[in-house]
């Protein structure tokens, strides 16, 4: 599996005071930059003034100037995108949700065909309460939108939020008040239901027309860039060099929390070793509770429904859950595979020649 | 007087003269600026300026990957952008030999 390279990965290659000048524009830039706006082009120019800075020697202040915050202003402005464009690339993010959304109507439609007795209602115009879904998507996303504005403004004021809590807000207001919004709406009672073909015709309306307009948009109004090849590398290898360095801030936290008890420092492999036994345990219960949760949920569907609904569900659970299971262990492979060459090559992992090599 | 507002005028002129010479990059204007002794211009300029002379046709700009890495853009001149330079540079003549007589021709009498 490949990813690409990112400014990110470039930016790691930073140090001292540019690497500190690389966070504060990060932070500065991502904040002032609206819905829409693309972060990549202009954080690109900024890591390669300071990679280039950095290899001749020449102070952060020759290429930024004394005043970062000008600097940074520059940036977000010859980084901005047109109203136009911003509005289409926000709309182009529901067009996932449209399609999921008429993919499952769809769905629900064929299986009321195939299964529904003679003189039941049509299908096609049974009731769905999109209204209330909707309503609750547009609703979550204002006030989302006024609580981006608001941690702007907070992150330019404090200027000492990372980026990791910055997307930790992001995503907790976002999950947070959008499943608030829907929860409140349901209660309410606000019900408008609408026939499902009508549901489906709006999905499939709203993701073929805002992306060919996109399309059209792109091609007409858009300067057309000669697009650079994107550098990949393999992701196992990326993952394998994350798990080197998580470790090995984990075994530096652990010992210096030791030493301040006037605890002994332990051996790396000593240490990793019971590290991976107390993941293998922590493993076994957590497949423990996700086959508990899953054979409750047959149990539960099979109660109330048919086999073949009950083999369905368990069809559609596990073609969703197996790959869930096997992303989230990808980590714990990486370990056990670093525990082995560590084993084999007799390497601490304090040592920098367990990376490999990312170019 | 701030130097800034003296520069402000003349710095889109000056940085699509360096581009004329050759296909160039962000960190290389700056250099090049600075080595001619414009030190103070960088602040939220010079970005804004190839945003504009890129947007109204003067240069055009190409993305590759950078020796370093990140991808990077180069700036090179278009025929409109040889007109214009020429253009800047009559002007440029003609109103600094305005204000030279302006500010010292009474010292020199």
């Amino acid at each position: 599996m490949k990813r690409e390279i990112t400014y990110e990965d470039y930016a790691k290659k930073l140090t001292g005071e540019y690497k500190d000048a690389y966070d504060k524009i990060f932070v500065y830039i991502k904040s002032a930059l609206s819905i829409g706006d693309e972060i990549s082009p202009a954080m690109n120019e900024v890591v390669d003034l300071l990679l280039a800075a950095q290899e001749d020697e020449r102070p952060v202040e020759d290429v930024i100037g004394n005043d970062m915050e000008s600097f940074c202003e520059g940036m977000v402005k010859s980084n901005r995108r047109s109203f136009v464009y911003r509005t289409l690339l926000f709309m182009s993010l529901y067009v996932f949700i449209a399609v999921l959304v008429g993919g499952v109507q769809i769905c629900i439609l064929l299986y009321h065909v195939f299964t529904d007795e003679p003189g039941a209602q049509n299908p096609l115009f049974t009731g769905v309460d999109f209204v209330g879904f909707l309503s609750g998507m547009l609703v979550a996303f204002a006030i989302l939108g006024i609580l981006d504005l608001v941690v702007k403004f907070l992150v330019m004021k404090i200027k000492g939020f990372n980026k990791k809590v910055y997307s930790a807000i992001y995503w907790v207001a976002f999950i947070g008040i959008g499943s608030l919004t829907v929860f409140l709406i349901s209660i309410a009672d606000f019900e408008i239901t609408i026939p499902r073909i009508f549901v489906i015709i709006f999905c499939v309306l709203y993701a073929a027309g805002v992306t060919i307009f996109a399309k059209i948009y792109r091609k007409k109004y858009m300067p057309q860039e000669e697009e650079v090849p994107p550098v990949e590398i393999d992701f196992a290898d990326d993952l394998f060099n994350e798990v080197i360095t998580v470790m090995r801030k984990r075994y530096q936290k652990k010992m210096e929390k030791r030493a301040k008890k006037g605890l002994p420092e332990l051996a790396p492999l000593f240490w990793y070793e019971k590290e991976m036994k107390k993941e293998k345990i922590a493993g076994i219960f957590t497949n423990l509770f996700l086959v508990i949760i899953i054979a409750t949920a047959i149990i539960e569907v099979a109660q109330d429904s048919e086999v073949i609904d009950t083999m369905i569900f368990v069809i559609i659970l596990l073609a969703l859950e197996i790959p869930i299971m096997y992303a989230m262990n990808s980590g714990t492979r990486k370990r056990k595979e670093l525990y082995r060459i560590m084993k084999e090559k007799k390497v601490d992992f304090m040592s920098d020649e367990l990376y490999r090599k990312v170019e | 007087m701030d130097e800034s507002q003296l520069l402000k005028g003349i710095l889109e002129g000056c940085v699509l003269a360096i581009i004329s010479r050759k296909e160039t990059y962000g960190y290389d204007i700056i250099m090049q600026l600075n080595n001619y002794g414009f030190h103070n211009i960088i602040e939220g300029t010079l970005y804004p300026v190839l945003t504009r002379l890129e947007k109204r046709g003067a240069v055009k700009c190409r993305k590759a990957k950078s020796p370093l890495g990140p991808v990077r853009k180069y700036y090179s001149i278009t025929p409109p952008g040889e007109t214009e330079l020429k253009e800047f540079r009559i002007l440029y003549e003609n109103v600094t030999d305005t204000a030279r007589h302006i500010l010292f021709d009474e010292l020199e009498d």
